[in-house]
């Protein structure tokens, strides 16, 4: 892996700058049931195509945004900040649990 | 390569946009919410009068190591940034860092303080390499 | 065996240099190579051939072929046609017993035809399975290229180097020059690089030129590893000119491998760089104006061409090379023999295709040309000259002549068309499949000179259109690399905190802690540090601790969602233990988080969850958008852990703060001056007396750490400190917790506070909280006094039953304790289980709460 992701800060960058956070997913709200729960957090998508997905700057700028990647081929089509939402039913990335360290 | 760390370093967040560049002063945009202003003055004093123009700002002057280089070949032994990105942060040497450039030309390069003295050797054995001094 | 000074010929005949060669001296010219040289004293034989054995000589002179592959001053697998000429150099043969001319390992050639198939080792060396090591031992050193000494240490230092170019031009060719120049037309960041040493003085305007440098693969991103000896050179180019050009392919006929077969650029380098004759008489065979061009420049170097063969014309039904000794003495065709010490044979030019290939290119056979060219060539990237078919003739010869002798197809891994049609015949159908088995295009020629071969075999013995087959995947290097090239400089980042040269003056054992060196201890026995913080007063550096500002007017709420802690009835001036969880419930990190005003928190990590921890916050920040900034602090400050009965008295004589029990509480954060430097005192105890974390700007960390030391604090290591923690039973996050423990298993079911909407991990622990756990951690105590092993197996009833993950020897305790994972239903205190230490089974006593001072009447004194 040696593509190019564009930080919307810092512009184009090696890849292996970044730090990768997995694909969006659905936080659910409320209190989900067990079936919800594990859906969330150990089940993912994993399509072949293109996908929205966490990417951080770690060695860079440090900021974090949302990137469109073709996961066929590592082109990138967009990057996107993240927008917060108030409330209810949030975009959130995987659980990277202990990994992240 | 010149040691550059007794210079003084405030972190700031909010809107960095609103700063300006001051004599004396090395401003590095990370982006439009955070930067790092490396000065010649008082960091306190700075850092104070960031705070009264509504942004956020830390003294960190421990933070970081700074070195200065002159050899840009050193420079792309240790790291794959294009230089005419700088000033920016990028990895060197394996680590974050950041750069700016002083008005002699020569490259500024902050690393975090506790990784000082490994990019301190980094640089040294990159400079030896160049002379043709065999290390090993 | 030079001929008369040539116009344009690289040799300086005024500088001779002296080499060895394979035990003989030999002295050429400054501009040869070490091959040429050789070849000048009359040394013909350069390898031995991998599998057979069969001498081999010069063949392609271009560095492309295995054949003059020798170890060079202990460097294994040097190409000696390109290297250059070196005064004192030791060049040495390889895979050979005894002499290169006469190896003793040859008699594989003779009788191991029939015995070595493809693929025969696989099916012969299978019975008595125990004796597979002898047989591989054995097939180790009679097959194979160099020997690496694996005790010889660097031979050399290699660098990597990071450029940035705008466009790169991969080759030096006509094609590749006039692009090169072309693009310079345009600005600079042009860079040409071409693998031939010819080229290293070629001046371009405007064209920085690199030789000789071999682009070894194109990758993602633009990215061109370039390999110039001992200089890696990691190009990024916004734009990638491929001008590889088409390589010279040799016939498949018998015999086509002995010493004397060449390609025609390899006679016609030896004649124009380097004024040799390659050979007495000649014979010549092309299908093509090019190679058959030949003749008459061996002719014009005094060689007698006794035949030349157009392919194109001429349909041999007997085509071999034969001679003695592996040498080439004569050319048959159709029952006539030709007197010759040199064949010169070439079917034509297959384009370079593989860099365009790597990055994403199609291949497609032309049924014009009889080559596979590149098509479809992705964005980025241009193909240019040859390398795309331009100006090529058709590769006219046959698939393969008969005759007889051994007919070679791959000459680097010893394939013959035999080797080919047998897998055929067992069924490798694919010509991926075919390739792995036979070994065929494997070799270090990776394919340039044999893909093309094996191809228009393998579609002969199928009867099928090479157009079908297609080609298998182009795979980088290109060229053959050197592994340290690859390697490049050791660089480990190593994280020193702003005291650490105070630590090793004083003799401290330093090792590694995560990314961070530390002190293990001071001195040959942790246990007197420990003693002396139960006793009297001791110091440790904390540095190494994350430290966080989470500061705005969104602080608590942040800061509550992502704990499960409560932080909004919290004074200013206090502190609270927090754990990170998951939202699969998991522990992540645990550290002391102190509200220094309404909207300023001060947060600590473990010394390894700094920048995990401060990811962690921004991520889900980015997702809440609280209006709360979260700044990583770890460098910018200090940290000492000042700890003992007598740490009270210590820090009141360095500050004018009351430090007093009732204005300095347990739990209490204050802002004061110890020794002069602005710190931020935690009154914590993690270690189980009554104690200090100071946090301070960190270059004043030797100052205040002089200063406390000389109030008579004892310096101690993370070992004393681990036996500290264990007495009062803190749990350290990672080290008695792993990614499976929660915070009712790890026996923290007070700080959850599940009331609140919402915290990361309470889904989780609400289906936690209904369930049982099936494991909890607790202490434990030996019955007797040794000390298992962290990882130990405690055994139930003879079952395995749980792990230890923490065990000291404490003289403050008497015992030797520990912490350990067993099962719910054998976790109440008093429970006798079994731990194996050095395969016996030892009694332990099951424990809750603290070893030491349970009450916590120290700490909080």
């Amino acid at each position: 892996m040696s593509f190019l992701l564009s930080c919307p800060f810092c512009g184009p960058r090696p890849v292996d700058e970044y730090a990768y956070f997995g694909e969006v997913t659905k936080r659910p709200s409320g209190s989900p049931s067990l079936r919800e729960l594990t859906d969330y957090v150990y089940f993912r998508d994993n399509v072949a195509g293109v996908q929205r997905e966490w990417w951080q700057h770690r060695s860079g700028c440090g900021e974090w945004f949302l990137a469109e990647r073709d996961t066929r081929t590592n082109e990138v089509l967009e990057v996107i900040l993240p927008q917060p939402q108030a409330d209810g039913v949030r975009p959130v990335g995987s659980d990277p649990g202990n990994e992240a360290a | 390569m010149r040691d550059l760390s007794l210079d003084g370093i405030v972190e700031i967040r909010g809107n960095v946009m609103l700063l300006s560049d001051e004599p004396a002063e090395e401003l590095v945009r990370l982006s439009p919410r955070r930067a790092i202003l490396f000065t010649h003055g008082d960091p306190a004093d700075a850092a104070e009068r960031i705070r009264a123009a509504g942004m956020l700002a830390y003294d960190v002057t421990g933070a970081y190591a700074g070195m200065a280089i002159a050899d840009e070949r050193v420079l792309r032994r240790l790291t794959d940034l294009d230089l005419a990105q700088i000033p920016t942060a990028a990895p060197f040497a394996h680590v974050s860092a950041l750069f700016g450039r002083g008005a002699d030309g020569w490259i500024h390069v902050y690393v975090h303080q506790e990784l000082g003295h490994y990019v301190a050797e980094a640089v040294l054995d990159a400079l030896a390499g160049l002379e043709g001094t065999q290390w090993h | 065996m030079r001929l008369d000074p040539r116009d344009g010929e690289r040799v300086d005949r005024s500088k001779p240099v002296s080499f060895t060669f394979a035990g003989w001296k030999v002295t050429g010219f400054e501009g040869d190579t070490l091959a040429s040289a050789a070849f000048a004293a009359g040394k013909r034989v350069f390898s031995r051939s991998f599998k057979y054995h069969r001498p081999r000589g010069l063949l392609c002179c271009s560095g492309h072929c295995p054949n003059c592959q020798m170890t060079v001053d202990g460097v294994p697998n040097v190409r000696v046609c390109t290297e250059p000429i070196r005064e004192g150099a030791v060049v040495e043969g390889q895979n050979v017993r005894w002499s290169l001319d006469f190896d003793l390992m040859s008699v594989t050639d003779k009788i191991g035809g029939p015995f070595t198939p493809v693929g025969f080792y696989y099916r012969t060396f299978i019975r008595p399975r125990a004796a597979w090591p002898l047989y591989e031992k054995f097939l180790r050193s009679a097959a194979g290229l160099g020997k690496l000494d694996p005790h010889a240490g660097h031979s050399r230092r290699y660098e990597t180097e990071h450029r940035h170019a705008r466009v790169l031009v991969v080759g030096g060719g006509e094609a590749g020059r006039k692009a090169a120049l072309d693009a310079a037309q345009a600005g600079p960041g042009v860079v040409l690089v071409d693998e031939d040493a010819r080229h290293a003085r070629l001046t371009l305007a405007g064209v920085e030129v690199l030789a000789p440098a071999r682009a070894l693969g194109i990758w993602e991103g633009g990215l061109v590893p370039v390999d110039a000896g001992t200089t890696l050179y990691r190009f990024r180019a916004e734009k990638i000119l491929v001008a590889t050009g088409a390589l010279e392919q040799p016939i498949v006929f018998p015999g086509n491998d002995l010493v004397g077969v060449m390609l025609p650029d390899g006679a016609r380098r030896l004649i124009r760089d380097f004024s040799i004759k390659p050979g007495e008489r000649a014979a010549v065979i092309g299908s093509d104006d090019e190679t058959l061009a030949i003749a008459d420049e061996l002719a014009e170097a005094g060689i007698e061409v006794t035949k030349v063969i157009d392919l194109r014309e001429a349909r041999p039904r007997e085509l071999a090379a034969q001679g003695g000794k592996g040498r080439v003495a004569r050319l048959a065709l159709d029952g006539e023999h030709y007197g010759c010490d040199l064949l010169v044979a070439s079917g034509g030019r297959q384009p370079a295709y593989s860099l365009l290939a790597q990055a994403g290119a199609r291949v497609e056979y032309d049924e014009t040309l009889g080559v596979f060219v590149p098509t479809q060539i992705p964005d980025g990237i241009e193909a240019v000259g040859s390398v795309t078919g331009e100006g090529l003739s058709k590769v006219a010869p046959e698939p393969t002549y008969p005759g007889k002798g051994k007919c070679f197809v791959c000459i680097c891994e010893d394939v013959t068309t035999k080797d080919m049609k047998r897998a055929i015949g067992e069924g490798f159908d694919s010509i991926e499949l075919a390739k792995r088995y036979t070994t065929t295009t494997m070799g270090p020629c990776q394919g340039k000179l044999c893909h093309l071969s094996s191809i228009r075999v393998y579609a002969q013995e199928n009867r099928m259109y090479e157009s079908a087959i297609g080609t298998t995947t182009a795979r980088p290097p290109w060229s053959p690399v050197e592994l340290g090239l690859l390697a490049g400089r050791e660089l480990t980042p190593a994280r020193r905190g702003s005291i650490h040269w105070r630590h090793e003056e004083a003799g401290a054992t330093i090792l590694w802690a995560g990314p961070w060196k530390r002190p293990y201890a001071y001195g040959e026995h942790p246990e007197d540090e420990v003693r002396a913080v139960h006793e009297s007063l001791g110091v440790i550096d904390v540095s190494t601790l994350g430290k966080l500002f989470v500061e705005g007017p969104e602080a608590v709420e942040l800061l509550e969602r992502l704990y499960p802690n409560r932080f909004g009835d919290m004074k200013p001036g206090r502190i609270r233990y927090g754990v990170l969880t998951s939202d699969a419930g998991r522990i992540m990190d645990d550290g002391t988080i102190a509200r220094l005003s309404d909207d300023l928190f001060y947060v600590t990590t473990t010394s390894t969850g700094a920048d995990a921890v401060t990811a962690w916050f921004e991520w889900w920040n980015a997702v809440w958008g609280y209006e709360v900034e979260i700044v990583n602090v770890t460098g910018a400050l200090a940290a000492v852990n000042l700890a003992g009965p007598r740490s009270r008295d210590a820090l009141q004589r360095l500050t004018e703060a009351d430090v007093s029990a009732e204005a300095f509480k347990y739990l209490d954060a204050h802002e004061i001056e110890v020794a002069g430097v602005p710190t931020l005192a935690l009154r914590i105890g993690f270690v189980g007396e009554l104690g200090y974390e100071l946090h301070f700007p960190s270059p004043a960390g030797e100052h205040l750490w002089d200063a406390l030391v000389a109030e008579g604090a004892q310096p101690f290591g993370l070992e004393p400190q681990r036996v500290l923690r264990l007495e009062k039973g803190h749990v350290i996050v990672g080290q008695d917790t792993d990614s499976e423990s929660n915070l009712y298993s790890a026996g923290m079911s007070w700080l959850p506070k599940m009331d609140k909407d919402d915290f990361v991990g309470k889904f989780a622990l609400e289906h936690f909280g209904q369930r049982e756990e099936k494991e909890k951690l607790v202490g434990f105590t030996m019955e007797e006094d040794v000390l298992p092993a962290e990882g130990a197996q405690i055994v139930i009833e003879g079952l395995p039953a749980g792990r230890v993950t923490s065990a000291r020897r404490s003289e403050a305790v008497g015992e030797v304790i520990g912490l350990a994972w067993v099962p719910t239903d054998r976790s109440e205190a008093g429970t006798r289980v079994e731990i194996v230490i050095d395969r016996l089974r030892r009694g332990a006593r099951i424990t809750h709460g603290a070893f030491f001072d349970p009450s916590g009447e120290r700490m909080r004194s």
